[in-house]
């Protein structure tokens, strides 16, 4: 593995590795769910908004189902995916390596002698799917790095990696 | 749901469930919407309400903490600690070995009546985002408490010692020397005491806060001294 020049010509490609295919299906649920929610308010709004309210009733009866109805697309069809291209991440020999955002992109790396802490997070949702959040901890109070929705197993191994990594690399800093 | 740690962790001491029932360490986290409930609803009952409220109340904070106490573990393996915690979404934090910075080992009182104490690892991790708390042991017996602390101190001044010998300042003494005695507290230093400006603030403060409280206490328990024909010692 090549991982020394890897790290040298590291902020020239991005990050290898993709989040679990499984991160498309817990953003659409929750995607759904915001949908739902507001139908559902708009909805209500249909119903107690009398009909001769000028145009408050346009509003409420044309434009707000329309609304919801493109942000469901958005929120559904679109972000899920979208966001799934634009995350990615990877672990080379010296550094844990992010990239995420559509319009700000932004790089992290964090040397993995600067490591201080590794957390793996579950939460409900992520446990119905299967996933888990990995978050390195570094002393600078900026310096957290997560990198959400890995498998969890997937995430327990790079947590103890980097854990046992981390406690191989002494760290000068401090 | 199988433990992600994957190393035996262990428990902390069962007794812990009993202080953190009588401190309602956990439950403490719902007073903000009792509070918000009771405010709404008003409270309206007799003595049974109270007690059922009561009762109830610690019940409650018996079983979150029984529950806390399942759901937390702690192992020190060969190169890191690892803490698994969390009721529902659950949470494994790792620390290398070679990163703790230092090793509290607490005892508060009511944690001293039933023998146990609170360690907390200090891994000097930016504190974003969890609350800002380091690791915490909460509540395992005091032996277990400095074997753990044995434990973390020695790896580190082993690994201090063997990997550079370029920072010298660093370098602990060997762990099995005896521990050095700096100082001691001497009572005389208490003399000094009010020389602290602040020191002198408190006890005026402590008198202002009586008499406040005698302001609120209702006229039919206070003695009335001002009445001509009081009990003798008022006449001079």
């Amino acid at each position: 593995m090549t991982a020394m020049s890897t790290a040298r010509q590291a902020p020239a490609r991005e990050p290898a590795w993709s989040l679990s295919r499984s991160a498309i299906g817990l953003w659409t649920a929750q995607g759904v769910v915001v949908t739902v929610v507001e139908a559902l308010v708009v909805a209500a709004l249909i119903v107690f908004v009398p009909s001769d309210a000028g145009p408050w009733t346009v509003l409420v009866r044309w434009v707000a189902p329309v609304g919801v109805l493109v942000t469901a697309v958005v929120d559904i069809g679109v972000r899920p995916r979208l966001r799934y291209r634009v995350h990615r991440w990877e672990v080379t020999e010296d550094a844990v390596y992010t990239l995420t955002g559509w319009l700000d992109r932004t790089w992290t790396l964090v040397p993995i002698s600067r490591i201080q802490t590794v957390d793996v997070n579950r939460g409900l949702v992520q446990q119905l799917f299967g996933l888990a959040t990995v978050a390195v901890l570094t002393a600078s109070s900026q310096g957290t790095v997560r990198i959400p929705h890995l498998e969890a197993d997937v995430a327990r191994r790079v947590a103890e990696d980097l854990a046992r990594r981390a406690e191989q690399v002494r760290d000068e800093a401090t | 749901v199988s433990d992600p740690a994957g190393v035996g962790g262990q428990r902390t001491s069962r007794w812990v469930l009993l202080l953190h029932t009588v401190t309602f360490r956990q439950a403490r986290a719902l007073v903000p919407a009792v509070l918000g409930i009771g405010a709404a609803r008003g409270f309206q009952g007799g003595t049974v309400t109270v007690v059922a409220l009561v009762v109830g109340v610690t019940l409650l904070s018996l079983l979150w903490a029984a529950l806390s106490w399942w759901r937390f573990s702690y192992a020190v393996g060969e190169t890191s600690v690892v803490v698994t915690r969390g009721l529902l979404s659950r949470s494994v934090r790792t620390v290398p070995l070679d990163r703790v910075r230092g090793v509290e080992v607490e005892a508060p009182a009511l944690h001293r009546l039933f023998g146990l104490v609170r360690v907390e690892i200090d891994a000097a991790a930016g504190s974003v985002g969890t609350k800002g708390e380091e690791l915490v042991v909460d509540g395992v017996s005091r032996a277990e408490g400095d074997r753990l602390r044995a434990r973390l101190l020695a790896r580190r001044a082993a690994v201090t010692g063997v990997a550079t010998g370029a920072d010298a300042g660093d370098v602990a003494a060997p762990v099995e020397e005896a521990e050095e005695v700096i100082s001691r507290f001497d009572p005389r230093w208490l003399r000094y005491s009010p020389l602290v400006g602040s020191y002198l603030a408190v006890p005026m403060a402590a008198a202002g806060a009586l008499f406040r409280l005698l302001d609120e206490v209702p006229d039919r328990f206070l003695p009335d001294l001002g009445r001509p024909g009081a009990p003798a010692g008022s006449a001079s």
